[in-house]
């Protein structure tokens, strides 16, 4: 159990912080979230079928914190986003214009963009995840698609 | 290169902090402060609560009434304050029983365009219309008038919006339900007959 925890921690610590900095646009609170969903997985007695099962619970966890945190009257990490994309070293030309225009988008298609590009989920995947129809993900990653193409032009292809 | 191969690259930046450890050790250090956090979070809205009273009490004599609302289709007892000008501060215990407490208020406006506090019981009321999603995997409009539940799964449209007029009586209630994902919903109600009324789907 012990190393099975471990384990997941290190597995998906980075990609529950990427979704959480996706919705909370701030390092501190992306953190506390990291922390706080592990904390609800060790706390949850759960019976999950696999592993596959227990990433779309953690993301969802974090997505759901996130989200809660945003809307929380006692916010307290207000560190800018632009101030914090100063301190990231983008391996590549674009990359930075990339990241910034998907941290631009509405939240709605942020996250099923992210869910999408980063965590290699299909639509019938995100729709589980996130509890929405597969038509709202279609229309949602359609259209958080056609913004992206609109900002970076060739830099972005045409997906299907 | 391909979008996905771009849009990993870019994100790649992103890394959870070192200085957070989450080794089960420290999970059970973790779970002890949590615990700990909820019992001192329990005091707080007592001590909240008396403090509330308090105030209360010396304007119009600590009147705190009991109400029921139904809370994601459950009948569940609630205590209603004075929480100041127009609002109500509620305090119940969730299925879970975990103490919840919430805010809230508001005013109607009448033909001459004059507001009027409501009580605590219209508010409740209004309140009480709740979207919720079933372990069936559908969506249901908990209407609290008519304490009736309508499936209202395939009434969402592509972009997450459902509109759904409620036959009551002689009145027709209008819903507008916005699916933000994650079980968040923002609903609108109103029997006003709404410009796109063409778009509901009327419900008996």
């Amino acid at each position: 159990m012990k190393q099975l925890f471990n384990e997941l921690v290190e597995r998906y610590r980075d990609n529950l912080f990427a979704i959480a900095f996706n919705v909370c646009k701030n390092t501190a609170d992306a953190d506390d979230v990291v922390q706080d969903t592990f904390l609800q997985y060790y706390l949850t007695r759960k019976k999950f079928d696999n592993e596959q099962h227990i990433r779309a619970w953690l993301i969802r966890v974090a997505i759901n914190k996130a989200k809660n945190i945003n809307r929380s009257f006692w916010r307290q990490h207000k560190r800018p986003l632009e101030e914090y994309i100063e301190t990231l070293v983008f391996t590549a030309p674009g990359d930075r214009e990339l990241f910034e225009t998907v941290m631009e988008l509405p939240e709605k298609y942020r996250i099923v963009i992210h869910l999408y590009y980063y965590e290699d989920y299909s639509i019938n995947e995100i729709a589980g995840v996130l509890k929405l129809t597969e038509s709202n993900v279609k229309v949602r990653l359609l259209r958080g698609r056609q913004m992206l193409k609109e900002a970076l032009k060739e830099e972005w292809e045409n997906d299907q | 290169m391909t979008n996905k191969e771009k849009y990993k690259r870019a994100f790649s930046v992103l890394h959870a902090s070192e200085n957070h450890i989450l080794e089960v050790e420290n999970m059970e250090k973790k779970k002890n402060a949590y615990m700990k956090k909820i019992v001192a979070a329990s005091t707080a809205i007592v001590v909240a609560s008396f403090s509330v009273t308090a105030a209360y009490a010396a304007d119009v004599g600590g009147i705190r009434e009991k109400l029921t609302m139904w809370f994601h289709g459950e009948e569940t007892e609630v205590t209603a304050e004075n929480y100041g000008e127009n609002s109500y501060k509620y305090t119940f215990t969730d299925s879970d029983g975990n103490p919840q407490e919430f805010v809230a208020g508001g005013v109607t406006i009448d033909d001459s365009g004059k507001e009027h506090a409501v009580s605590a019981k219209e508010v409740l009321e209004d309140l009480s219309d709740s979207v919720s999603y079933t372990d069936t995997g559908r969506w249901k409009l908990f209407y609290y008038d008519k304490q009736q539940k309508i499936d209202i799964t395939d009434m969402i449209d592509e972009d997450g919006v459902c509109r759904v007029a409620v036959k009551d009586g002689k009145k027709t209630v209008y819903f507008k339900i916005e699916f933000e994902g994650d079980e968040n919903t923002d609903l609108e109600k109103t029997t006003e007959v709404p410009k796109d009324a063409e778009r509901y789907t009327i419900v008996e």
